[in-house]
């Protein structure tokens, strides 16, 4: 069942910047092996002229920060949940106020 | 002391009642945990029967707040208060139950969103 990623919980999910930031000064990939790329289901991550970069952002699932766990490096790091949870509660005041 | 955050059970009726099907069960406890003031937010799939019970005397403590989103109130208080009286806890004073049956998932999120502010207030 191919899910709809274009919304997060009825929110547009372009709007919500939740996706991995990748240190380069940390990004290692030729000792890794590209271990983000390999692992990230939603391909967020790419190869370009030999490194990583975050190819599709608006990919990533929201709240999920698995791949950060991955890079043996440290390079990989995310919004804090408090950050999200304020994106959301406004957006979510923002959709409902439009609603009405 | 309680800890200050409720948290938030949801028991989705094995997952084939007819009274959530108007419901996105894993829409709804993302919106929950993700936006509202909760400790942390989980689904049982059937608190009613006996494993259920068993989860409770495990799972519950004396002194926290619980918002339970499942069926009819009194109903809950019925099948819940005895398995966490054996506890030490206490339904009517630790529980607030939520009918979240026949609902969309927006409805469902504001019933628990007005119940966690009123709590928090």
């Amino acid at each position: 069942m191919v899910r709809d990623r274009s919304t997060y919980t009825g929110l547009p999910r372009s709007r919500i910047n939740w996706f991995p930031r990748i240190d380069k000064s940390k990004c290692k990939p030729q000792e890794c092996g590209f271990h983000c790329l390999n692992f990230c289901p939603f391909k967020v991550f790419s190869r370009v002229d030999g490194v990583a970069v975050v190819a599709q952002p608006y990919e990533c699932n929201v709240g999920d920060e698995s791949c950060r766990f991955q890079c043996p490096f440290g390079a990989i790091s995310f919004p804090t949940r408090e950050e999200l949870r304020k994106t959301l509660r406004s957006l979510r005041e923002e959709l409902n106020s439009n609603a009405k | 002391m309680s800890e200050s955050k409720p948290k938030f059970l949801m028991c989705i009726c094995t997952g084939q009642c007819p009274g959530f099907s108007k419901l996105n069960l894993w829409e709804l406890i993302n919106m929950i945990r993700g936006e509202l003031d909760v400790e942390y937010a989980i689904v049982h799939p059937q608190l009613c029967v006996e494993d259920g019970d068993r989860f409770l005397k495990d799972y519950i403590k004396p002194g926290v707040k619980y918002i339970i989103g499942a069926c009819d109130p009194t109903m809950q208080r019925k099948m819940f208060k005895d398995a966490m009286a054996e506890v030490g806890a206490n339904f009517d004073s630790q529980v607030i139950p939520l009918d979240l049956r026949n609902m969309e998932t927006e409805q469902a999120f504001q019933k628990v969103k007005e119940t966690v502010e009123a709590l928090n207030k």
